[in-house]
């Protein structure tokens, strides 16, 4: 460590102590060096990022990329702070909930004259691109998209004499009964592992009764929880996750406990999974994970599944990063096809744009992802949206619905926090 | 372990002086600027570390400061329209009437669970105490994100090893699969549990250490007087420990408000807002609603809470304060 | 003999119990860090971690530059404690040795100062931090715990002070010993555990951060150790395995002078810290 810049620091400090106001960062002069934020569990935490930086040092031969990996704790506080200081990271990858709030802010550089040099920029997956622009500017491109399917054990179907993955919601809890019967001996079983705080797995119910979260009027958002569909659907949502999983998941998350250890344990036939976790299963037990067969959740009626959520991350580029150019280019590379396609191959996440996924040898359950992406809805895209996600708001609803709240009462509750959330901009009020 | 003995309420044990101390410090002339001399370092190192960011906070309050304003630098002065707004939501008065009782409930068990443990520390046998203080000392180490992991992992629905205890003791039921974090007061209860936990070796040991204080003479001279248990306790521990219980009770009210790690690893401070706290509260509205300055009011508001609470014990300071120096 | 045998044969028993209780926690994290990653979660949970593992350790060390962090965590946590006590100590003389104007709304001072929330002063610290360019900048850090540890030092350091009894530093001053003298020959000597206790107090405060750390840290390379504590803990699944490891390996340093400590701890410390 430089003594003398420690006291140089102090030196400062107490020089500044008069100054309240504090200006923002002063505009740095470009370097040549490009730093990148990529977040667990994304192509940035896996070797192949790799061949991103490889492609772009053609092009800059004499730069220096750096790809740090973040975790999701807190991270917009973190990328907040971090892209307003000086020499913030030039690149950032955030979750697609996440980026209307950075967006907003003016933490981004604006791309809107790029777009056109991005590869099938036209293309990209609705529930990625929305959050992506604020007011008709874009600042971010997507990154990849994820959805979820159902694993399911093929050994205790069978055992319990289903022969079919079910059609229907209706068959589903039916076949929950079966499972459920064939292994009373099993203490804590659930035929459906269903934490209830996975409200990407049951918002979709309200989706399939024609719900939306929120609409949006000349940029004034109300949250649309009490409409007939939404309240149908939480029953439904009830119904199926009382129905399904053991009790001691009402208030679970998905990671406390690990539903893949639950799956691995066989202590359920069934979990929502994303296409990391049959990995996850297979390290806790392969026998298990190689007997597993995959579903899309079935809709109210036969060959309508229920709407999901499209998930997943997109990246932008610092507003006070001094080498915006650079990284326009370091971005083409990571959202363009061929990039795309190996990414999608190693990592099982759903590339940016329907069309560049892979054809033959895709894993059963990243086919079935892309296929339930098709049948979508998106997210409100505004900042709110990161509220209510960095609050676990949804989460502890529909956990709360789970647990047998009034149902009309706790919406009315949401939509009045949501659309409080939705429509508050801080610093511009 | 001489530093307990001089507190004005063990007049038994050291009478004060306060007229012998004045004359000898004020003999001294160069004695008049030797305290600022003393005390420069640290006035400098508070403008410079404290002075800013306590102003900013205040002035904070004041503005409508949003992550936008990082950026841009602009936010404007609303006045008091923040303390207002957060008086004004009756989810303020919910997490203060929370914050109460969780603070009361946390001091109270820490207090009472402290005092029984010194003084069983005091009867024991020397290996006994040894055994009790290593273990303590130990849990009072453990880093408190440590800690708190640990604690979430304990009560795991499904593989948690307390559960499978409670279950073993037949008395309650099988709590194998039992989800304390889904029902509000259940998961309080786990963090007042954590938090007394972690707190208890401070207490134990600081009241250990002042009841080694009390000469012996003291309770003979009471065992003499034909005194019972209970009243050697009220008349003889209790007033001499009364300083010590009382910057006790203040430090741990101020810890127990402000308590964020346990609750925010814990549970975020839900299910549905259920265990948030104000400490964990100034968090939410600064850092999930993104209302900088809100978080910062919430914070000013805790802060004057705070200080009316310790009005009593720094009116005591001051009092004791005369007859010390 | 016997009978005062008998008499502790009882408050001994429950003490034993007592310490069961307390330190299960505790054991439970090493017991868990050192099972086989496999068998860390089971139903019917493992008192006793047979056969012994350390893949969890092994795991939890190769993530990230761990020397690196150990390193970083030291000098931030060594510098706040080494600056608190030469700028506490002075004040706390002050405080308990003298009047002077001013000294009561320095004391009030020091009391408010504790009760802001921590969380509160992230924006405050940032924006200060920031306009002297010391965001992701390692000392930058040691200005944040300060915020935290010195009045709490001060306030712990005045009551050590104050219980040196004044006789003997008079006695030493009428010995022709003078001012400093006195102070270097006679109550440092006393204070050392005071200063000791004071200073594990600090240790601990920085050591302990997460939030400050985790906000003003850009680059991986300038993590502290809680920063890598936690980022085994992630949406997309955790690694217990390792968490509890990395948990275990971050406790011990503390433990570890906490024990070699721990006379000095009960005897002393405490006292100090709460001294009226």
């Amino acid at each position: 460590m430089k003594p003398w810049k420690t006291l140089a620091l102090l030196a400062a400090l107490s020089l500044s102590l008069a100054a309240c106001g504090g200006s923002g960062p002063s505009k740095a002069a470009p370097t040549n060096k490009l730093t990148v934020w990529m977040m667990t569990g994304g192509p940035g935490d896996n070797k192949i990022i790799g061949d991103v930086t490889k492609q772009f040092n053609e092009k800059h031969p004499d730069v220096k990329v750096t790809v740090e990996v973040q975790q999701w704790d807190n991270i917009v506080t973190k990328l907040t702070t971090a892209l307003a200081s000086d020499n913030p990271p030039d690149i950032v990858e955030m979750g697609n909930t996440q980026t209307p709030l950075l967006t907003a802010s003016g933490a981004l550089a604006d791309l809107t004259d790029k777009k056109g040099e991005f590869e099938s920029s036209g293309q990209w997956l609705a529930g990625l691109a929305g959050p992506s622009t604020y007011q008709d500017k874009l600042y971010a491109t997507p990154l990849y998209g994820g959805t979820k399917v159902v694993m399911y054990s093929k050994k205790m179907f069978a055992a319990a004499g289903i022969d079919k993955p079910p059609a229907t919601v209706d068959d589903l809890i039916a076949d929950c009964g079966k499972l459920a019967k064939a292994h009373t001996s099993t203490p804590n079983f659930s035929a459906f592992y269903m934490p209830g705080q996975y409200w990407f797995a049951g918002m979709p119910f309200l989706f399939g009764k024609g719900g939306t979260i929120a609409t949006d009027t000349d940029n004034k958002w109300t949250a649309q929880m009490s409409s007939a569909e939404n309240q149908a659907g939480l029953a439904e949502w009830k119904k199926f996750q009382n129905g399904c999983s053991t009790p001691s998941s009402i208030g679970a998350n998905t990671d406390s406990p690990d539903q893949d250890q639950i799956f691995a344990d066989q202590k359920a036939a069934m979990i929502y999974v994303k296409a990391w976790e049959p990995g996850a299963v297979a390290e806790k037990n392969a026998k298990v994970a190689a007997d597993a067969g995959y579903f899309i959740m079935p809709g109210y009626e036969p060959g309508k599944p229920l709407p999901v959520i499209v998930a997943g991350s997109t990246i932008g580029i610092a507003q006070n990063s001094p080498n915006k150019d650079m990284a326009v280019d370091w971005l083409k590379i990571i959202t363009g096809k061929a990039f795309q396609q190996t990414m999608t191959r190693t990592i099982h996440q759903l590339p940016v744009v329907a069309a560049f996924l892979p054809t033959g040898n895709v894993p059963e359950v990243l086919k079935l992802g892309a296929q339930a992406a098709t049948v979508s809805q998106a997210l409100p895209s505004t900042p709110g949206e990161a509220t209510l996600e960095t609050e676990s708001y949804n989460e502890q609803f529909f956990s709360k619905i789970a647990k047998g709240a009034d149902i009309a009462a706790a919406a009315k509750d949401y939509d009045k926090h949501a659309t409080e959330a939705f429509n508050a901009q801080s610093g511009q009020r | 372990m001489t530093s307990l003995t001089q507190a004005p309420q063990t007049t038994p044990v050291t009478p004060p002086r306060p007229d012998r101390t004045a004359r000898a410090v004020r003999g001294n002339r160069l004695a008049r600027f030797t305290p600022y001399g003393l005390i420069g370092p640290a006035l400098i190192a508070f403008a410079a570390v404290l002075g800013y960011p306590i102003v900013r906070l205040v002035w904070l309050s004041l503005q409508d400061f949003g992550p936008r304003s990082l950026f841009t630098g602009e936010a404007p002065f609303v006045g008091l329209e923040n303390f207002t707004r957060v008086l004004g939501d009756s989810d303020f008065w919910f997490t203060l009437l929370r914050t109460l009782l969780v603070s009361v409930a946390c001091v109270g068990g820490l207090m009472v669970i402290g005092f029984l443990l010194a003084s069983l520390l005091m009867q024991v046998s020397a290996w006994a105490r040894v055994m009790l203080s290593v273990c303590l000392v130990l849990v009072w180490a453990m880093p408190m994100v440590s800690a708190t992991m640990i604690w979430r992992w304990l009560f795991e629905p499904q593989y948690g090893v307390l559960n499978w205890v409670i279950t073993q003791l037949k008395v309650f039921g099988d709590f194998s699969a039992h989800d304390w974090f889904s029902s509000p007061s259940q998961a309080l209860a786990l963090i007042i549990a954590l938090i007394v936990w972690k707190g208890l070796p401070f207490v134990a040991l600081t009241l250990y250490a002042a009841m080694g204080q009390i000469p012996g003479d003291l309770y003979e001279a009471a065992a003499l007087d034909g005194a019972g248990r209970w009243n050697v306790a009220r008349h003889v521990t209790m007033p001499i420990l009364a300083p010590v219980l009382a910057v006790l009770v203040l430090l741990e009210v101020i810890w127990s408000v402000n308590s964020f790690t346990p609750i925010w690893v814990l549970t975020q401070g839900g299910p549905d807002g259920g265990t948030t706290t104000l400490g964990v509260y100034s968090y939410l509205e600064a850092f999930t609603r993104n209302d900088y300055s809100g978080g910062a009011a919430i914070a000013i508001i805790t802060v004057l809470l705070l200080a009316v609470l310790s009005v009593l014990y720094v009116r005591r300071l001051f009092a004791q304060d005369e007859a010390v120096v | 003999m016997s009978r005062m045998r008998r008499k502790r044969a009882v408050p001994n028993a429950i003490a034993v119990l007592v310490s069961l209780v307390v330190i299960f926690p505790v054991y439970w994290m090493f017991a868990t860090a050192l099972k086989q990653p496999g068998k860390i979660l089971s139903a019917t949970p493992e008192f006793v971690p047979w056969p012994l593992s350390l893949d969890n350790f092994r795991t939890a060390l190769t993530h990230g530059p761990f020397l690196h962090y150990v390193r970083n965590s030291l000098l931030v946590s060594v510098s706040t404690v080494l600056i608190a006590l030469v700028v506490a100590l002075g004040a706390s003389i002050a405080l308990a040795r003298f009047r002077f104007i001013g000294r009561r709304a320095f004391l009030v001072g020091l009391v408010l100062v504790q009760m802001v929330p921590g969380s509160a002063m992230v924006i405050p610290l940032y924006l200060m931090l920031r306009s002297v360019g010391a965001i992701d900048f390692v000392p930058g850090l040691i200005i944040t715990y300060m915020t935290f540890v010195l009045p709490f030092t001060i306030w712990t350091l005045r009551g050590f002070v104050a219980g040196i009894p004044l006789e003997l530093e008079e006695a030493a001053m009428v010995d022709g010993c003078g001012r400093f003298g006195a102070f270097w020959h006679i109550q440092l000597p006393l204070l050392a555990p005071g200063i000791v206790a004071t200073s594990i107090f600090a240790f601990i405060s920085a050591w302990d951060d997460y939030l400050f750390a985790y906000v003003f840290l850009k680059s991986q390379n300038n993590y502290t150790l809680p920063v890598w504590l936690v980022s085994f803990q992630t949406s997309d699944g955790i690694d217990n395995g390792a968490t509890i490891a990395a948990s275990a390996i971050f406790s011990l340093p503390v433990l570890i002078v906490f024990l070699l400590i721990q006379r000095r701890l009960v005897g002393g410390m405490t006292a100090g810290a709460v001294k009226g």
